[in-house]
C-alpha cells in the first residue's frame, strides 16, 4: 500500500537539501529503534541473499518423492515440500528473487512514474491535464486488480508480472511529485527565486528536484517491502513465477491446501514474506520520520 | 478556517463529473484493449472441452467474436450507452444483472471492513500519536506495520485455522449458513435487509459470518490509517491552539480528544476514501478464501475464462466507484487546504 | 427429530431456523455456531434427511443441453437419459428408455419409453419430448452435442411412447452415446415451448430452472448464499422407498482446504476436492469415508510429435524413459494410481499388457537413446504448459523437469488460465512441446479416447490429440475397427494401434486415475460410474 502523502505535508525549506539536513536526518535514524530492527532484518536478508546457495543445505530444485513432507527436522529445519525438496534451501533461494522483484519494480515504476509527475506538475497546462488524466485511467482500478489484469495480458511469468505490478505503480509517483511541486510551486523561497527573474529549468534544477528527490525516495523506501509482496500476491493467483521457481508467493500458493496436514510448508515462505516486508516498512517508516522536518520541529 | 468561496468548490466539483465519462470512455477503451490482447480464445471454453470445430465457431458468432475488433468495441460503446454492458460468456446473463447479484456481497463486505479499520486503525495511531518515541509508540506501530507485511492469503488461511478450527468460535466461508434463506432483497447488503425486515436470527448468521473476511480484508488498510492518525495528531498536537489548550491546564483527555482527534479526524476520512482501492484489491483474494460470493469472485472467474463483457462490466462498476469516491476526497482536500488551487 | 422429518420440507427449515437460532444463543457464551450451525459434537453432524455436498464448480447454467462441466453432477438429479449404466460398469441399462433395437445397417434406432412417467411441471413423458430434446442440443450445439450434430437426421414419433432416431450414417456406438455423462438428458417439451423467448429455446429460463424427470426438483439457487438445493419429486417414476436423502445442498466452495475443514468438521456430507494429499489427510480422520473406485481418466504428457526437437522418436522414447514412474506414483498420488500401459485403461477390454509398453525409469537407457538422436548431447530446451490449479499436473511437470535435466534437457513450465492454453494447444504451431492432460471416453467404446487423442482428426483442441500425432497406419487400423461389428476382431485392431502408438512413444503414460471421494462415513450408496466423469448417482446415496 502505498502511503498517501498530502501534497503540504513536508513543507520544507530551500536549503534542506544540504549536507545538515542529511546530517540530522541520519542522526535521528541512528536513535531509532524501529530503524535498527528493520535495518538488521534488511541486512540480514541482503547477506543470505548474496551467501545463496553457499548458506542452503540443499539444492533448492533437488526431487526426492520419499521425502514428501517430512516436518522439521535437524536434517530438514524447515521441513520438505509436497516433492520433497528442501524448504530451507527453497526459502534461502527465495530471498534473492525478492530482492530483485523489489528493485526491479521501484525502478520502473519510478523510472515512468517520477519523469511524468515533473512534467506535470512543473509545466502544467494542458500537459498536466492529458497525464493526470492518463493517471486517473489507471488509477481508477484497484491496484492489485489493474497488476491482476496486465499480468493476464502479458502472460504468467516472473518479469512479466513485475512488470504488471511496476505498471500499476507509476501513477502513484506521478501524483506524489506532481502534488509535491504544486506544492513547492507556492513556497516562499521559490516565489523568491521566481521574483528574482531564475530561469524555469534552474528553478527545477536547483530548488524543486532535491525537494521531490527527498519525497521520492523516502516514498520509494516504504514502498520496497510491498512491491515484493505486491509480486508474492500475482505469484499466488498463479500469474507470477512458475514452476520450479522457489519464489515465496508461488510456494505459499502451492502449499495452502497444506495449511492443516503440514503446516510448516506454507508457513516458512509466509514468514519469509513477512519478515521480509515488516523489515522494509520499519525502515522506510523511520527513514519517513527521520527525514520528516515537521517531527524535527517539534523534537 | 477561511476555505475557498462555495461557487468556486462547485464549480470544482461540476468539473470533476465532467470528466467522469470521459473518464469511463478511458478505461472502457484501456480495458478492452487489454483484454483482447490476450492470445486466448474464450468461445473454445465456452462451447466446452470437446467441442468441435463448428461448435466453436458458433459461440463465436453468438457473442460476436469473429467480427473486426474495433466493430466489436463500436457495438459495446453503442450498447454502453444504452445501459446495456452486455452479456456474460460464462453466465450466459446480463452483465448488469450478475453486477446487481455479485456487488452488494461486495460492498457489504468492503464496509464492514472499512469500519473495521476505523475501528482499530485510529486507535492505533493515537496511541502512537500521544506516546512518540515511546514504547506505546512502538508497539502501535509494530502492530499496524506487522498487519501491512502480512500476506493477506496466509492471513485469511491462518484465520479461519484459528477461528473455525481450533477455537470454533467463527463460521468457515460463505456469506449464511446452509439452510438459510436470505433475508427479503432491499438493498442486497444482508446485515441491512435483515435489520430491516427485523429477522434477528439472519441477523446474527450474517454478522457472524461477515467477521473473519472483514477483519482479514481490514488488515492492510490498518497501518496508512493508523500512520496517518499518527500523522496528523502530531501535527494538530504541535498546533499554537493546542498549546495554548496545554497552557491554560486542560485535562490531557480533553486536549486530545476535543483538539486532537477532532481536528484530525478529516485528513483521515480522505485516507479512508484512498483505502478503498486497497480494500478493493484485496477482495480479490479474500472472496476466494472465503468463499463470499461478491464482484471479485465473480472477476477472477471471468478473468480466468476470458469473459470480456464481465471484466469490463466489473471494472467499469468499480471505476465508477472509485472516481466519485475520489472526487469526494478532492473536495474535502479543496476545502482543508485553502492553498491548492484549481 | 423423527416429528419434525415426519412434518415434511418447510417445517424442517423452520426446524434447522429454530437450531440456528438455539445455537446462536447457546454460542454467545462459548463457541459460535459453524458454518452450518452445527458442531461436531453432534455426531450426524447434518439432519439426516438432508446431504450436504461440498461442489468445486460455480454454477453458469443447469440447461441439461449446455452444462458440460462439473455441474452435471447437479443436473444429472434434475434429469435423466434415455439409457443409463449399470452401477459401476458400462453396460448400457434401462432408464427413461425401457428397450431399443436398431436396423440391421445401424443407421435406424427405434426406443420404446417408460411409461407413467412424468416431468416436474406435470407432463406426461414421451416422444416428443425425445424429439425436442435432441433437436434443442443440436440446434444450441454446446458441449456434448458433437456427438450428435452430423450423425442424426431425424427424430420421429410414431406414436406418444416409441422415438424412432434416423442417423446420416450407421453408428454401433450410438445408444453409448445416449448414456453418457451429459448432453442428451431429458427436458420437458411444454418447459421448452411455454419459457421460449425469442428463439432461446428456453435457454434463459432453464437457466436458473429445472424441468426433468429426475428424482430432484431444483428447488433453489441462491446465489447470495451460492447454494442448490434439490428436493424429493414426490412423483419420481422409481418411487422413493428404500433409503434416500429428501433434500440435497450443494455447497459451492472452490477453495479445496475450505471443503476439507467442511466435512471434517461434519458441515458437508460429501466434498469433492480431488487433490490427493488433502484426500489422504482426510482419510486419517475419523468419521470420514473415503470411496476408492476404478476410472477410465488416462493421465499422460502429452508430446508434440510435428516440432523439432520431439519429432524424432528417438527423444520422445528418450523422454519416456527419463520419467519417474513409480516416483511420480508416490509423489503426487500417494500410490493412488492404477498403471496404464497405452492410449487405453486397463478396464477398456482393448487395453494393452505391461509387455507392450517397455518404458520405465532408465535414465541409462534414455542417455543411450538421446544420444542416438539427432541431438545426441540434449542441450536444448523444451516447454511445458500446464492448466491452472492443478498440483498433480505441476508436479508431474516437476519430475519430469528435474529428471531431464540430467539429460541435459531444460524445460520451460507455464502455468496458464485453461481459456488461454486451450487456444494455445488448439494449433501445432504455437502448442507446447509438453503438455500434461487427463481424458476420458465420452462413451463406451474403445474408439472414444484412442481417435479423440491421437488422432488425426483430434489435432488440438479439435479432439484431444495435444501430441499432433499421426500415423497413416494406426488411422487405416481405426477406420476397420469403425466398419465391422466382431468385437474380438476389433479389440485386436485397437491393440494394434495402440502399439503402434506406444512405440513410437506419442505421450509419456503416467498411470490411470483412482476416483477417491472423501465422505462423511453415515454416508452410504455411493456409486460411482467410470464413464461419467466427476458425478455420482443422487438418487442411491443415503445417511444413517
Amino acid at each position: 500500500m502505498l502511503s498517501w502523502t498530502r501534497a503540504s505535508d513536508t513543507s520544507t525549506g530551500a536549503g534542506v537539501a544540504g549536507a545538515s539536513f542529511l546530517d540530522l536526518s541520519l542522526r535521528r535514524l541512528g536513535h531509532m529503534p524501529a530503524a535498527w530492527i528493520g535495518g538488521v532484518i534488511v541486512l540480514v536478508l541482503l547477506a543470505v541473499a548474496l551467501a545463496g546457495k553457499a548458506v542452503a543445505p540443499f539444492d533448492p530444485l533437488r526431487i526426492v518423492p520419499a521425502d514428501k513432507l517430512l516436518s522439521a527436522s535437524p536434517a530438514h529445519l524447515f521441513g520438505t515440500d509436497d516433492l520433497g525438496r528442501d524448504l530451507l534451501s527453497r526459502v534461502i533461494a527465495g530471498a534473492r528473487i525478492s530482492l530483485l522483484v523489489g528493485a526491479l519494480v521501484l525502478a520502473i515504476a519510478m523510472s515512468v512514474g517520477v519523469g511524468l509527475g515533473l512534467v506535470a506538475g512543473y509545466w502544467g497546462g494542458w500537459m498536466d491535464e492529458a497525464i493526470m488524466r492518463t493517471t486517473d485511467v489507471f488509477l481508477a482500478f484497484p491496484r492489485l486488480v489493474l497488476a491482476i489484469a496486465i499480468a493476464a495480458t502479458l502472460g504468467p511469468g516472473l518479469y512479466n508480472a513485475m512488470v504488471a505490478v511496476a505498471l500499476s505503480w507509476w501513477p502513484w509517483y506521478t501524483r506524489l511529485v506532481r502534488g509535491r511541486l504544486l506544492s513547492l510551486r507556492e513556497e516562499e523561497f521559490v516565489l523568491a527565486v521566481v521574483s528574482l527573474g531564475a530561469g524555469r529549468p534552474r528553478i527545477l534544477l536547483r530548488h524543486l528536484l532535491p525537494n521531490v528527490a527527498t519525497t521520492v525516495v523516502i516514498q520509494a523506501s516504504i514502498d520496497f517491502g510491498y512491491a515484493i509482496l505486491a509480486t508474492a500476491s500475482l505469484s499466488f493467483i498463479g500469474l507470477g513465477a512458475q514452476p520450479p521457481t522457489p519464489e515465496w508467493g508461488s510456494m505459499i500458493a502451492q502449499a495452502r491446501s497444506y495449511m492443516i496436514d503440514a503446516w510448516w510448508y506454507p508457513t516458512f515462505p509466509g514468514l519469509a514474506i513477512f519478515v521480509t516486508v515488516l523489515g522494509f516498512n520499519l525502515l522506510g517508516d523511520a527513514v519517513r520520520d527521520a527525514f520528516d522536518p515537521r517531527l524535527r520541529s517539534s523534537r | 478556517m477561511p476555505g475557498p468561496s462555495r461557487p468556486r468548490v462547485a464549480r470544482f466539483i461540476l468539473r470533476r463529473l465532467a470528466l467522469l465519462p470521459p473518464l469511463l470512455l478511458g478505461v472502457s477503451l484501456f480495458l478492452f484493449v487489454l483484454t483482447h490482447l490476450v492470445p486466448a480464445d474464450p468461445a473454445k471454453l465456452i462451447a466446452g472441452e470437446h467441442a468441435g470445430p463448428d461448435q466453436v465457431a458458433a459461440v463465436r458468432k453468438a457473442f460476436g467474436l469473429d467480427r473486426p475488433l474495433s466493430e466489436q468495441y463500436a457495438v459495446y460503446l453503442g450498447r454502453l450507452a444504452h445501459g446495456d454492458l452486455g452479456t456474460s460468456m460464462r453466465t450466459n446473463s446480463a452483465v448488469l444483472d450478475d453486477l446487481r447479484t455479485y456487488f452488494p456481497a461486495t460492498l457489504e463486505l468492503t464496509g464492514a471492513a472499512m469500519l473495521a479499520t476505523v475501528a482499530i486503525g485510529v486507535p492505533l495511531g493515537m496511541v502512537g500519536a500521544i506516546g512518540r518515541g515511546g514504547l506505546s509508540d512502538l508497539l502501535a506501530q509494530f502492530a499496524s506495520l506487522g498487519g501491512l507485511s502480512f500476506p493477506i492469503f496466509v492471513f485469511g488461511l491462518l484465520m479461519q485455522l484459528i477461528f473455525f478450527r481450533w477455537l470454533e468460535w467463527l463460521p468457515l466461508a460463505g456469506r449464511l449458513a446452509t439452510g438459510d434463506s436470505p433475508p427479503a432483497h432491499i438493498t442486497g447488503l444482508y446485515v441491512v435487509d435483515s435489520l430491516l425486515a427485523g429477522n434477528a436470527a439472519t441477523l446474527r448468521s450474517a454478522l457472524i459470518h461477515l467477521t473473519l473476511p472483514a477483519f482479514t480484508l481490514a488488515l492492510a488498510s490498518l497501518a496508512p490509517t493508523a500512520r496517518m492518525t499518527r500523522s496528523t495528531m502530531l501535527d494538530i498536537l504541535t498546533q499554537d491552539f493546542v498549546r495554548t489548550a496545554w497552557a491554560k491546564g486542560l485535562a490531557p483527555i480533553r486536549v486530545y480528544l476535543r483538539h486532537g482527534l477532532r481536528n484530525a479526524f478529516i485528513p483521515v476520512i480522505t485516507i479512508l476514501g484512498l483505502q478503498v482501492s486497497a480494500l478493493l484489491g484485496g477482495v480479490f483474494i479474500v472472496e476466494l478464501i472465503f468463499a463470499w460470493p461478491g464482484l471479485g469472485l465473480y472477476s477472477v472467474e471471468g478473468i480466468l475464462a476470458l469473459d470480456y463483457s464481465a471484466i469490463m462490466g466489473t471494472a467499469l462498476l468499480l471505476t465508477a466507484v472509485y472516481v466519485v469516491i475520489n472526487l469526494a476526497v478532492d473536495v474535502t482536500y479543496a476545502v482543508l487546504d485553502p492553498r491548492i488551487r484549481y | 427429530m423423527d416429528s419434525v422429518r415426519r412434518e415434511g420440507r418447510i417445517s424442517r427449515r423452520r426446524f434447522l431456523r429454530t437450531l440456528a437460532a438455539g445455537g446462536a444463543a447457546v454460542g454467545a457464551g462459548a463457541a459460535g455456531p459453524g458454518l452450518f450451525w452445527t458442531r461436531p459434537g453432534s455426531a450426524a453432524g447434518v439432519a439426516t434427511d438432508t446431504l450436504i455436498v461440498g461442489q468445486d464448480t460455480a454454477v453458469q447454467t443447469f440447461d441439461p443441453q449446455i452444462v458440460y462441466d462439473n455441474t452435471v453432477r447437479i443436473t444429472r438429479g434434475i434429469y435423466e437419459p434415455l439409457v443409463g449404466l449399470e452401477g459401476g460398469t458400462p453396460k448400457i441399462v434401462p432408464k427413461l428408455a425401457t428397450s431399443w433395437s436398431a436396423t440391421p445397417d445401424v443407421k435406424q434406432w427405434t426406443l420404446k419409453l417408460r411409461p407413467g412417467v412424468t416431468f416436474h411441471d406435470g407432463t406426461p413423458l414421451d416422444s416428443e419430448a425425445v424429439k425436442v430434446t435432441m433437436e434443442r442440443l443440436i440446434k444450441i450445439n454446446r458441449g456434448f452435442a458433437y456427438a450428435f450434430k452430423g450423425l442424426v437426421a431425424g427424430v420421429d414419433t410414431p406414436d406418444p411412447l416409441t422415438a424412432r432416431i434416423t442417423l446420416s450414417s450407421p453408428d454401433a456406438s450410438f445408444v453409448a452415446k445416449l448414456a453418457a455423462i451429459s448432453g442428451n438428458l431429458i427436458v420437458s417439451p411444454k418447459a421448452v415451448r411455454e419459457h421460449a423467448t425469442g428463439d432461446d429455446l428456453a435457454q434463459g429460463w432453464l437457466k436458473e430452472h429445472g424441468a426433468g424427470t429426475g428424482p430432484y426438483v431444483l428447488e433453489s439457487y441462491d446465489k447470495g448464499a451460492q447454494q442448490v438445493v434439490l428436493a424429493q419429486f414426490p412423483g419420481y417414476w422409481g418411487g422413493w422407498s428404500g433409503p434416500h436423502v429428501k433434500r440435497i445442498i450443494f455447497r459451492i466452495v472452490p477453495e479445496a482446504s475450505t471443503q476439507r475443514l467442511m466435512v471434517e468438521r461434519g458441515e458437508a456430507d460429501i466434498v469433492t476436492v480431488v487433490s490427493p494429499d488433502l484426500i489422504d489427510a482426510l482419510a486419517k480422520e475419523p468419521g470420514i469415508a473415503v470411496s476408492e473406485s476404478p476410472t477410465m481418466r488416462i493421465f499422460y504428457i502429452a508430446m508434440h510429435c510435428q516440432r523439432e526437437p520431439l519429432k524424432d522418436v528417438k527423444i520422445r522414447q528418450a523422454l519416456s524413459y527419463a520419467f519417474d514412474y513409480e516416483g511420480a506414483k508416490q509423489a503426487i498420488f500417494n500410490g493412488k494410481l492404477a498403471p496404464l500401459n497405452g492410449p487405453l485403461p486397463d478396464n477398456d477390454p482393448a487395453h494393452l499388457s505391461p509387455a507392450d509398453k517397455p518404458y520405465r525409469y532408465d535414465l541409462a537407457k534414455a542417455k543411450q537413446l538421446l544420444s542416438e538422436s539427432s541431438r545426441p548431447n540434449g542441450g536444448f530446451t523444451l516447454s511445458l504448459s500446464l492448466f491452472q490449479g492443478d498440483p498433480t499436473f505441476r508436479k508431474a511437470a516437476e519430475i519430469l523437469q528435474a529428471r531431464l535435466k540430467e539429460l541435459n534437457i531444460d524445460v520451460n513450465i507455464q502455468e496458464l488460465a485453461s481459456s488461454v492454453l486451450l487456444d494455445k494447444a488448439g494449433k501445432p504451431d504455437t502448442a507446447p512441446d509438453l503438455l500434461p492432460v487427463r481424458n476420458y471416453p465420452d462413451y463406451a467404446d474403445p474408439s472414444a479416447l484412442i481417435s479423440a487423442t491421437f488422432g488425426k482428426d483430434a489435432w488440438g483442441t479439435a479432439g484431444w490429440n495435444f501430441s499432433f500425432y499421426a500415423n497413416d497406419h494406426v488411422e487405416q487400423l481405426l477406420t476397420q475397427a469403425n466398419q465391422i461389428t466382431s468385437q474380438p476382431r476389433r479389440i485386436q485392431l485397437f491393440r494394434d494401434a495402440q502399439r503402434t502408438i506406444v512405440q513410437e512413444a506419442a505421450a509419456i503414460f503416467v498411470g490411470t486415475l483412482i476416483n477417491r471421494v472423501a465422505m462423511r462415513s453415515n454416508v452410504h450408496g455411493f456409486q460411482y460410474n467410470p464413464l461419467l466423469g466427476n458425478t455420482f448417482d443422487l438418487y442411491q446415496i443415503a445417511k444413517s
